[in-house]
């Protein structure tokens, strides 16, 4: 009787931030119809490989409540986290979430990675608000995939400040990072737009129809191509951007 | 440049359990384009009094991330949490969280008994799977705005079992709970579907057609009361009758 209201898939999302605004807000503009989101916060509060390890204490806990709840696969989801970790952490953790939820597991910088690949990106530049050496070492995971950075255009900004700023105005920064990266780089063939503070996918879909030769690739649309193609239910979704766009 | 895309109202939620799940997928599929759900967990783990003090303890904090957020209004979700503490805690509660945020303040519990009061209902079932204790409070805050409850359908459950639940047999169960009570309470003229673990506003809408009577739920409850608060509410059709009516 309820088919068309019953949830097809569920998505575990270990979300970042004690708060859960932009992630829940985007998604489920972008996702399709019975795709749910699952979350719960792991509750960075600062940019340091410390307090990722902290967070992740209780990891097996959260999985066990997002097992309870029925989810078909997981995501750790906030690139800092990954980059805080390092590589060989970061896949490590993938690993142990797959392993424990007996279910497939992935990470936004993953999904970033495999979209930019997809894309056929090779040389990209970051838009994000993080540090240098956070940078660098998101820098090795495009790498091993075979993508050079040629670039960055960031704003250093700790996460008690970023989650302050206005919708309006993040969106206007998040763009205004964006320009520079692309003019400042006129050889990259795309950039990756970090970070889930900033409503980025109307920026991605303003500066694709604004330069045409590039791909702008963000976190939701990634994560949501990279769910959706793990789930074995990929379908273009029009009207965002070109990653979702593509056959 | 992006005017439409920016978020034109947040509301500012204080979340029960620690995993949110059905509280966002039903709000998306229900809330206007442009309403943003701002959320932060208190992680509730058991249904005591004991617990909801504990789960509270950080509330400044919780209200004061919200705001950063810029919320336009803070509600407390979750009908088991005031009626653990009771109506005046609950009150307290509020009071408190419009005064730390200078926003207004509301709560589950208030939106679904200020939604009765707007429909004009007297007689009200309540279903859901709750201790009898709980339903006891539950029926003073629908007392105190003329609505008595006269009877209720439960299968009693702690969260730990409940969420274990599938979407489907938990959105069966609330079917079943719902047509049982409309069967056993003739003369009702609602039923109030509490709780968030399952999908109660397909099985409000199900059960209206059914039965013509009103069917309230948590979701369509707190939508329609803080649009109402926030003086952004238009009724909208497809949904069950605390949506689409004025």
């Amino acid at each position: 009787m309820f088919e068309a209201d019953i949830p097809t898939y569920k998505i575990g999302y270990l979300s970042p931030l004690p708060v859960i605004d932009n992630a829940a807000y985007e998604f489920y503009r972008l996702a399709p119809p019975g795709l749910m989101a699952v979350l719960i916060s792991v509750g960075l509060g600062e940019f340091s490989a410390k307090d990722v390890e902290r967070v992740f204490v209780p990891l097996d806990g959260y999985l066990d409540q997002l097992m309870d709840r029925g989810i078909d696969m997981t995501v750790q989801a906030g690139t800092p986290l990954a980059v805080l970790m390092g590589l060989e952490a970061h896949d490590r953790l993938l690993d142990h979430i797959a392993k424990r939820t007996g279910k497939p597991a992935t990470s936004t910088i993953t999904g970033v990675v495999r979209a930019s690949k997809a894309m056929g990106l090779k040389k990209i530049a970051l838009v994000n608000k993080w540090s240098v050496p956070m940078n660098k070492v998101l820098a090795d995971f495009f790498a091993r995939d075979g993508i050079q950075i040629c670039g960055t255009s960031t704003k250093d900004l700790t996460p008690a400040e970023f989650v302050k700023i206005e919708s309006g105005n993040h969106m206007q920064l998040c763009y205004e990072l964006s320009r520079k990266a692309i003019l400042d780089n006129p050889d990259c063939d795309g950039l990756y737009v970090g970070g889930g503070t900033w409503l980025s996918v109307p920026v991605t879909r303003k500066l694709e129809q604004e330069f045409p030769d590039k791909v702008i690739i963000c976190n939701q649309t990634a994560q949501m191509w990279d769910f959706l193609h793990m789930l074995g239910i990929w379908k273009p979704i029009p009207g965002y951007n070109r990653l979702l766009a593509q056959a | 440049m992006f005017e439409a895309d920016i978020p034109k109202i947040k509301l500012g939620g204080l979340l029960p359990l620690a995993i949110i799940d059905n509280a966002a997928y039903e709000f998306y599929r229900l809330a206007p384009p442009g309403v943003m759900q701002v959320m932060v967990s208190v992680g509730l783990s058991e249904f005591s009094a004991q617990d909801v003090n504990r789960a509270f303890s950080p509330l400044d904090s919780y209200l004061d991330q919200l705001m950063d957020r810029g919320v336009d209004m803070v509600a407390q979700h979750g009908v088991p949490l005031p009626i653990l503490i009771g109506v005046e805690a609950h009150d307290r509660m509020i009071a408190h969280m419009a005064k730390r945020t200078g926003k207004p303040a509301s709560s589950t519990v208030l939106a679904v008994a200020r939604a009765a009061r707007d429909m004009c209902l007297k007689r009200l079932v309540v279903v859901n799977k709750w201790t009898d204790a709980m339903n006891g409070v539950l029926a003073e805050f629908f007392a105190r705005e003329g609505v008595k409850v006269i009877g209720k359908t439960v299968e009693e459950m702690t969260p730990a079992q409940f969420v274990k639940l599938s979407s489907r047999d938990n959105l069966t169960l609330a079917f079943e709970l719902g047509r049982k009570a409309f069967a056993d309470h003739p003369d009702c003229d609602s039923i109030y579907i509490g709780g968030g673990a399952w999908l109660s506003e397909p099985v409000a809408r199900e059960l209206e057609i059914q039965t013509g009577k009103i069917v309230l739920c948590n979701q369509s409850a707190m939508i329609r009361d803080q649009l109402k608060i926030l003086n952004a509410w238009t009724p909208q059709h497809g949904h069950s009758r605390l949506l689409s009516l004025p």
